[in-house]
């Protein structure tokens, strides 16, 4: 019930004290986004988004985080972000299945001229895709954490807050699938990838 | 003692090339600085991360804040006294005090607005067609006049901030207050960057006041406008559930 009087003094001090707490959400926010929005947009690519759909992914990793950036521990941010961008780039992965799929390659084609290196590695990240979308979301995370951000397990285990054992297993298993999958390959595209 | 161990002994050059080319993941600089400029960060649409991350700690903006920060409290006793003589509601007049912290940090709704994205209130409504529909916000390639990074747009946090509170409020049992709130936010945000969240909250809050018809012709129209959308999932589990909150969260 709102009484009048406590009505009053509540909805003052409220009003004083949420201009405070806006001052630090802003605060906090600004350095957490300064300081982990590449590692948050480099993740949902890796993580399997299209590259057209990664900057709208990072800003709702972000959104979120500022949602709730007050009850964030200090020292957790980096995970809170990761954990959330799996969320995103799930959500992502599943929008993009319903829409009818560009090629990243054709889209760089269009955007710039590209030299021939470039050109290599684009379709080398095109087969890397392709091979991580084959794996769980568990095991691709792990193993992109690990082998392309090249994190500890120690590391990954407490981004994650699995056990340490879990992602050596996770991590096995991935880079024998990764492995299965990169020998693979088509034989001109081994021979393209061998050929520098 | 290291657990890092290598892929394998000797990796072939496929795999190599593979994993180099990973290498491409990462955000250009512009759209890096446009991407932080739209979170609320204002700022020159062609700043470098490194640019950004440089500048904000400095003794001008944490002076703006503590200034900020006195005029919050000065008005919020004048508050206290002109409330002694007013019956306006509190979520109200919260609104109007952000409105006049906003106005003191000179980031008024026009030019947030106009780094956010959004056309500027136009009276006549021809901007009505411009304003996204999408969940996230598209930045915009504008410039401020000095081109020169500034602080956090207070705008975004504050939106949050009052969600936040509104859903707090909701969930202590205060759904006509609730509601109030609900109407004060809607004034206080003309341009709203999560307006299907306020939508959702205010299905709920609806809901939790028993006026199921409406809740439901909202939770329509939000489902009409994105029925795929975690919103939609979420407004068909509220609408569910009505049966038993329905009339009892006053």
């Amino acid at each position: 019930m709102d009484g009048a009087g406590l009505t009053l003094e509540d909805g003052s001090m409220a009003t004083r004290e949420g201009a405070a707490a806006e001052a630090a959400i802003a605060k906090r926010f600004r350095t957490l986004a300064d300081t982990h929005y590449d590692f948050v947009w480099r993740s949902l690519r890796r993580l399997g988004v299209a590259d057209g759909d990664v900057d709208d992914g990072a800003q709702r990793v972000f959104l979120t985080a500022l949602r709730k950036v007050a009850s964030i521990r200090v020292g957790s941010e980096r995970s809170f972000l990761f954990q959330t961008a799996l969320r995103v780039a799930s959500d992502c992965r599943r929008a993009r299945r319903r829409r009818p799929e560009v090629p990243a390659i054709e889209e760089a084609k269009d955007a710039a001229p590209i030299g021939e290196e470039l050109l290599d590695m684009w379709r080398a990240r095109q087969r890397l895709d392709r091979i991580l979308d084959g794996m769980s979301i568990d095991l691709r995370a792990v193993f992109v954490l690990f082998e392309l951000d090249e994190m500890t397990m120690a590391e990954i285990a407490v981004l994650l807050g699995v056990p340490a054992g879990t992602v050596a297993s996770r991590l096995r298993r991935a880079r024998a699938q990764f492995r299965e999958k990169a020998a693979a390959l088509p034989i001109a595209s081994r021979l393209q990838g061998g050929r520098k | 003692m290291t657990l890092r161990p290598i892929l394998h002994d000797e990796p072939t050059d496929v795999e190599r090339e593979l994993l180099g080319s990973a290498r491409l993941d990462a955000p250009s600089p512009v759209s890096r600085a446009r991407a932080l400029k739209t979170l609320g960060f204002l700022g020159d649409a062609t700043a470098t991360g490194a640019d950004l991350a440089a500048d904000p700690p400095t003794v001008a903006s944490l002076a703006k804040w503590l200034v900020l920060a006195a005029l919050a409290a000065a008005i919020a006793l004048g508050a206290v006294a002109a409330r002694r003589f007013s019956k306006t509601d509190d979520a109200e007049r919260a609104a109007q005090q952000a409105g006049r912290l906003a106005s003191a940090v000179g980031e008024d709704g026009a030019h947030r607005d106009a780094w956010m994205g959004v056309a500027p209130t136009d009276p006549a409504g021809s901007a009505a067609g411009s304003e996204t529909t999408s969940l996230t916000v598209r930045p915009t390639a504008r410039k401020t006049a000095t081109g020169v990074a500034a602080p956090f747009d207070p705008g975004l946090a504050a939106e949050v901030a009052s969600l936040d509170e509104i859903r707090r409020r909701l969930a202590s049992g205060h759904a006509a207050s609730s509601l109030r709130m609900l109407d004060a936010h809607e004034r206080r945000f003309a341009r709203p960057r999560l307006e299907p969240e306020a939508q959702l909250l205010r299905v709920e809050t609806l809901v939790a006041l028993g006026q199921v018809d409406a809740a439901a012709d909202l939770g329509a129209r939000l489902l009409a406008d994105s029925p795929s959308s975690t919103y939609g999932q979420r407004v068909r589990s509220i609408l569910a559930g009505r049966g038993g909150t329905g009339g009892i969260n006053r």
